[in-house]
């Protein structure tokens, strides 16, 4: 058995490159996948820390219900980003910004 | 537990879940009447989706829990508190679906979004564990990227696009916060003795990590600095009704959380982290960031999105004094802002319909021809500044005193901070709330509007008005009702 602070290292850095993604990508899609990085780092976490609290499965029980939380948000995020796409011709968030303050 | 008698809490269990029942219910009707061709108009739509809201609400009413009872083996309590927000979400619902006669684009889909949204408010004001609170607003959360977009506009498709990228990217990072405190804890239910005990034991780093994350998110949800950018955007693209549904029903609900979970964390004053600290801070960039930014505005909805985000920060104030007094406070507020906000933005989508009023320069002398209109929305602002005979002076009165009480009862200058920032705020918000009402009745009109058979006040818009006023002369008739909610603390 992997011990628990080495998936706990893992899931840090996980979450370092997802947000990393999210902050420095500009493709919406590539944003996308940080947010499943995220995601899965925080479901490493849940199943890791699981195993100190091994007499209830509530920490992976949560994780089944974060994957199909991570499929629904996927879906309706690909149907917005399709929607904007058709407006604007493009997928970069940059570049999709008519709505601003006053200057 | 045995598997046979944990099976058996369940059921027994759904005895007390009555108006999700008729939510879910209402919501597989909707689904299959909008199959149906001869039933899939909006009028039939809209008059389903509010039978089963106004069933919900008054199912809720019917059934008021005296004390507060664990449910589904603690997944949530059934609490006052949470069926009090239970009908505001189910009004809030009811006056959308009411306004929502004009969306010829979509209406099954329409409709089904806004009684999931509702459904899933629902569940997260009586959430008592991690799980169900993501569940339950991301349910609100991805209805609500789907309506931003309801106007099938450019513009309403990038406004769809900034929230649903800001939301998720924060929700992520809340959850990535609950498996923190889950390992620091070793459970999922944060209203039970055993995670306030563990809490106390963990380490604080941990906690501080996991907590601010979770904190985060909430405040994304509820429109607050630093988490506020979505809303001017989203707001502006957005049409109207959704706008009004947004800006009351996901930030209360959020708000509701954000009362167990900083409860939670704060374990009876006990915690090395100073949660109120950091709640109020979040007032207080809040309530000044929304005021001045509205200054500048030259959209209505970007304005009252500015006007939301300050709003949050008055809210905010009274979640971060933690005591039952606040509470109450903050349950009036929210009641009246609800109002506020929806004889605001219902009296607004009709001038954009009688009028085709886009920025707030085209209301200008509009006032003397639609008087009843401009009269309700001027009625609704004054009551978002907090000024007499309006229901928004009541309130902002109880959150002073409250603000005041807790500063005098902790000696802690957070809330004295809290209190005089707010005062100064109010004075601010008086520029760009009254702008509106200025030029409606001083300034006149360029050309004489069209025919004046629309934007004529109906009861809808009659009833939020008049209810404002009424929450003025007699505001013991909402606290009565509040002080029937005992929260478990």
């Amino acid at each position: 058995m992997i011990a628990t602070h080495h998936i706990f290292i893992l899931s840090a850095l996980l979450l370092s490159v997802g947000v990393f993604m999210l902050l420095t990508k500009r493709n919406a899609i590539l944003i996308l996948m940080g947010l499943e990085l995220i995601l899965n780092a925080a479901n490493l976490n849940l199943i890791a820390f699981n195993q100190r609290y091994a007499d209830a499965l509530a920490g992976e029980a949560m994780a089944v219900f974060v994957i199909v939380l991570a499929v629904c948000e996927a879906a309706v995020g690909v149907a917005i980003i399709l929607q904007a796409y058709r407006h604007y011709a493009t997928a970069v968030p940059d570049q999709i910004s008519e709505l601003k303050d006053p200057a | 537990m045995e598997i046979g008698t944990s099976l058996h809490a369940n059921l027994d269990s759904l005895a007390h879940v009555g108006a999700e029942g008729i939510l879910l219910g209402g919501f597989v009707v909707v689904l299959v009447a909008g199959l149906i061709r001869s039933f899939a108009t909006v009028g039939m739509l809209r008059a389903l989706t509010l039978t089963t809201l106004v069933a919900a609400a008054g199912w809720t009413a019917w059934d008021w829990p005296t004390d507060s009872m664990p449910l589904f083996a603690g997944l949530i309590q059934r609490d006052a508190f949470g069926s009090f927000f239970k009908i505001v979400f189910c009004v809030a619902g009811g006056l959308t679906t009411l306004v929502s006669a004009n969306q010829q684009k979509n209406p099954h889909e329409y409709f089904l979004l806004l009684l999931a949204a509702v459904f899933g408010s629902q569940w997260a004001v009586m959430s008592t564990h991690w799980l169900i609170v993501v569940l339950a607003l991301e349910m609100v959360a991805l209805a609500g990227y789907a309506l931003a977009g309801f106007a099938f506009t450019k513009s309403g498709a990038e406004g769809s696009l900034k929230y649903f990228i800001m939301g998720s990217a924060l929700t992520a990072v809340m959850i990535y916060g609950m498996s923190l405190l889950y390992g620091a804890t070793g459970s999922l239910n944060f209203s039970e003795a055993a995670f306030t005990q563990a809490l106390l034991r963990a380490p604080t780093a941990l906690v501080l990590v996991g907590g601010l994350f979770v904190v985060g998110g909430l405040l994304l949800k509820i429109a607050s600095v630093p988490f506020h950018f979505w809303a001017p955007d989203t707001y502006e693209a957005a049409p109207t009704p959704v706008v009004a549904f947004f800006s009351v029903v996901p930030k209360l609900a959020g708000l509701a959380v954000l009362v167990r979970v900083s409860w939670a964390l704060y374990a009876g004053g006990q915690h090395a982290v100073p949660w109120q600290f950091i709640i109020g801070l979040a007032a207080l960039a809040s309530m000044v960031v929304g005021n001045l930014g509205a200054l500048a505005q030259r959209m209505p909805k970007r304005l009252l999105a500015y006007s939301s985000i300050a709003q949050s920060g008055f809210m905010l104030a009274a979640v971060a004094c933690l005591n039952p007094e606040s509470v109450d406070a903050l349950l009036f507020y929210a009641v009246v802002f609800a109002v506020a906000n929806f004889a605001v933005f219902i009296a607004l989508d009709r001038f954009e319909k009688s009028d085709g009023c886009v920025d707030i320069a085209s209301f200008a002398g509009l006032g003397r021809h639609r008087v009843g209109l401009a009269l309700i929305m001027t009625v609704g602002l004054l009551s978002l500044t907090g000024l007499p005979p309006t229901g928004g002076f009541t309130a902002k009165l109880f959150l002073f005193t409250t603000l005041w009480g807790t500063f005098d009862g902790t000696g802690q200058p957070l809330y004295q901070l809290l209190f005089f920032v707010g005062l100064a705020n109010t004075v601010v918000s008086l520029f760009f709330y009254l702008r509106l009402p200025y030029l409606l009745f001083f300034r006149t009109a360029p050309q004489q509007p069209a025919g004046a058979t629309h934007g004529r006040v109906d009861w809808v818009l009659a009833v939020v008005g008049v209810a404002l006023i009424a929450l003025f002369l007699k505001p013991d008739a909402l606290t009565g009702w509040i002080n029937r909610v005992t929260f478990a603390w």
